[in-house]
C-alpha cells in the first residue's frame, strides 16, 4: 500500500488498494432518534385493491440503510469499480490560504476526478449493482443539475440496465451538456415537467413557464417507472442508503488528514438533500466523537432554497405529487419550487432525515449563501487553486473562505476541511453569466415559505 | 429455532405484520384474501421492506432481492407465501451488503 504526499506537502494521495472496504453507518453512533418513514394520506402509487406492491428499492439496500452495524461491507465488484478513480485526492489549499492571508489551514477533498465529474458515482455504482442483481432492467430517476443523472447513466451501462432520466427543465437549459453526457451513455433524457406523465402535464397546466423542480422530476420518474414492467425508480440524494454509500469520501479523508498530521476543527459540505454533506462529515463525526474533538459540521445551502435555515422539521413527502411515504425532515414543503439558481443540485425542498435529526439536536450547523457570493468564492478558488468548482460545491468554498477570514480576524489557527463535490467544467455558462454581471440573488419571502408549508399542517 | 409447523409459521408471520404495521386486529382476522393496499392493512412499498427486514431478523434468514422484486404481492396470502418460502427454504444469503 502506498500513500504519498507531493514535494510541496499539499497533495495527499493513496493507492487504489486503500479504497475503503466498508461504508460507514452512522446510526449506531447517534444517541438521537431518526424517525422512521410513515405512510402519508396519498402514499403508495397504483394504490387500490388487487394491485401488487412493487418495492422500488432492492431489499439489500434497505437492509443496509437500517442496519445496526457501524460498517457495511462494500461488494467487491463495486469496490473494483471504485478503484478506477478512487481514492480521490485531498489537497491543502495553500495558495488560497496565502491569498486570504489567513493562519487557517484549508483542506479540501476533491470528488471532481470521478468519471462523471462529481461524487454521485459513489452511490450510482452500488445502486446499479443491486438493481441488476434484483433482475431490474431499467432504472428511472429525476435529476436536478444533472450530476446524479449522468452518474447513473454511466453506472447502468456496464450492467446492461436501461436508464431514463427526468431532468429539471431549468437546469437542462442552463447545462445542456449534462444531458448530452447522459445520452452518450445510453440514457433517455426527458425535460421535466414533461408531457409523458400525469404529474408533468398537471404541473405544466398549473404553470406553463415553470422552471421545474427535483420534486416534480422525481414524481414523474415514479409514475413512469410504475408504468413499465421491469423498471424501478431510484434516488440519488437524501435516502439513508445513499448517505451510506457516500461515506467512502469521509473514510478516505480521515486517512488523508492523518497523513497531513491534522484533524479538522470544522468540516463543511454543500447541502442539497444531504448525501455530499453526509459522505464527508459522518466519518469525521464518528472520529470527533471518539476523541471528544469538538469539531463543528456545517451544511451550506442556497438562500434560494433554505430548507434548514428557514424550513421546519416536519413529516413531508420526498416528491411533488405526494405519493412517496412521508419522512421527518427539515423542509420547505414538497410543493416548493425554488428560483432557478445555477446550483440546481441544491434546489431540493427537504434535507435528509438523518441530517435533519442531527440538525434538530444541534449536532450539525447550517448556513445559507446567495449565488453572487457563491460565484465570487468559486472564481477566487479557481484563480488560487486552478480548479473550477461546480456551483453546488462553490457553496462550501464560500463558507470555507468565511471560516478562514474569521480565523484571520481572531488570529487563531483553525483547520478547515471542505468537500469539493465536483468540477464546474460543464457550468462555464453560469460562470460566464457571473463574469458578465448577470447573476442575481434571490430568496423566498416568509409568506412564500408559509404558503408552501401550509399544505402540511 | 425449532422447525415450526406450517400453521405456527403463518401465525408468527401474521403477528409480525400486525406488529410492524401497528394494526388493530388479531391474526385470525388477517385473512389471506385481504389486499395489502386495503384500509385494513394500509401497506406501501416502504412498509413492506420494513416488514421483511423485521422478519429476516426474527427468522434469521436473508431474503433474496430478486425474490422480492419478482413477487406478485397483492394480498396477505401472497405475502405470507413469499416469506414462508424464504423461511422454509432457508432464504438465499446475499453475497454482499453484509455488515461487519
Amino acid at each position: 500500500m502506498e500513500q504519498s504526499v507531493n514535494a510541496a506537502g499539499d497533495v495527499f494521495t493513496m493507492d487504489p488498494g486503500q479504497v475503503p472496504r466498508h461504508w460507514y453507518n452512522i446510526l449506531p453512533d447517534l444517541d438521537i432518534e431518526v424517525p422512521e418513514p410513515a405512510r402519508g394520506p396519498s402514499s403508495a402509487p397504483l394504490s387500490g385493491e388487487g394491485h401488487p406492491i412493487q418495492p422500488q428499492l432492492p431489499l439489500s439496500m434497505f437492509r443496509q440503510a437500517r442496519s445496526r452495524s457501524r460498517f457495511v461491507e462494500i461488494p467487491e465488484p463495486v469496490r473494483a469499480q471504485y478503484q478506477r478513480w478512487r481514492p480521490t485526492p485531498l489537497y491543502r489549499a495553500t495558495r488560497l490560504e496565502r491569498e486570504l492571508g489567513t493562519p487557517a489551514h484549508i483542506y479540501f477533498k476533491y470528488e471532481g476526478t470521478s468519471p462523471s465529474g462529481s461524487h454521485k458515482l459513489n452511490t450510482a455504482l452500488p445502486q446499479a449493482y443491486y438493481y441488476q442483481r434484483s433482475g431490474i432492467r431499467e432504472i428511472v430517476t429525476g435529476t436536478g443539475a444533472g450530476q446524479w443523472g449522468s452518474a447513473l447513466a454511466m453506472a447502468c451501462r456496464p450492467y446492461g440496465i436501461g436508464c431514463t432520466v427526468f431532468m429539471v427543465r431549468c437546469s437542462y437549459e442552463q447545462k445542456p451538456y449534462r444531458g448530452v453526457l447522459m445520452r452518450l451513455n445510453g440514457a433517455r433524457v426527458l425535460l421535466s415537467p414533461s408531457e409523458e406523465t400525469e404529474v408533468g402535464r398537471a404541473a405544466l397546466r398549473a404553470d406553463p413557464d415553470t422552471p421545474g423542480s427535483l420534486g416534480i422530476a422525481n414524481a414523474e420518474a415514479i409514475e413512469y417507472a410504475n408504468s413499465r414492467p421491469g423498471a424501478r425508480f431510484s434516488i440519488g440524494s437524501g435516502e439513508n442508503h445513499v448517505l451510506l454509500h457516500q461515506t467512502v469520501i469521509g473514510e478516505e479523508a480521515l486517512t488523508q488528514m492523518a497523513m497531513a498530521g491534522e484533524f479538522p476543527d470544522v468540516v463543511i459540505g454543500a447541502m442539497g438533500a444531504g448525501s455530499n454533506f453526509a459522505g464527508l462529515t459522518f466519518p469525521f463525526y464518528r472520529a470527533a466523537k471518539a476523541e471528544n474533538a469538538g469539531t463543528r459540521f456545517v451544511a451550506v445551502e442556497p438562500e434560494a432554497c433554505p430548507k434548514m435555515t428557514r424550513g421546519r422539521y416536519l413529516m413531508d413527502h420526498t416528491d411533488y405529487s405526494g405519493v412517496t411515504p412521508m419522512v421527518k425532515m427539515y423542509t420547505l414543503g414538497h410543493k416548493f419550487t425554488a428560483y432557478h439558481i445555477h446550483a440546481g443540485g441544491l434546489r431540493y425542498h427537504g434535507a435528509a432525515p438523518i441530517v435533519s435529526a442531527m440538525y434538530d439536536k444541534g449536532l450539525v450547523e447550517a448556513v445559507s449563501y446567495g449565488q453572487t457570493r457563491v460565484f465570487e468564492a468559486g472564481v477566487a478558488f479557481a484563480k488560487a487553486e486552478g480548479i473550477v468548482p461546480a456551483p453546488e460545491s462553490a457553496h462550501a468554498v464560500a463558507c470555507a473562505i468565511d471560516e478562514a477570514l474569521e480565523a484571520r480576524r481572531r488570529q487563531s489557527r483553525r483547520v478547515i476541511l471542505f468537500g469539493l463535490s465536483g468540477h464546474g467544467l460543464l457550468d462555464l455558462g453560469a460562470y460566464e453569466k457571473y463574469l458578465s454581471g448577470e447573476i442575481v440573488d434571490s430568496a423566498p419571502s416568509d409568506a412564500d415559505i408559509q404558503a408552501s408549508l401550509r399544505s402540511l399542517e | 429455532m425449532d422447525r415450526l409447523s406450517d400453521s405456527e409459521l403463518t401465525v408468527k408471520i401474521k403477528d409480525a405484520i400486525i406488529r410492524v404495521l401497528d394494526l388493530d386486529l388479531d391474526h385470525e382476522r388477517l385473512t389471506d384474501d385481504i389486499s395489502l393496499y386495503s384500509s385494513v392493512v394500509r401497506m406501501d412499498s416502504l412498509t413492506l421492506l420494513q416488514l421483511l427486514v423485521t422478519l429476516e431478523r426474527e427468522f434469521n434468514v436473508e431474503i433474496d432481492d430478486e425474490d422480492v422484486m419478482n413477487a406478485n404481492l397483492d394480498n396477505v396470502g401472497s405475502l405470507i407465501a413469499m416469506i414462508r418460502q424464504a423461511v422454509t427454504g432457508g432464504g438465499v444469503a446475499s453475497e454482499s451488503g453484509r455488515t461487519a
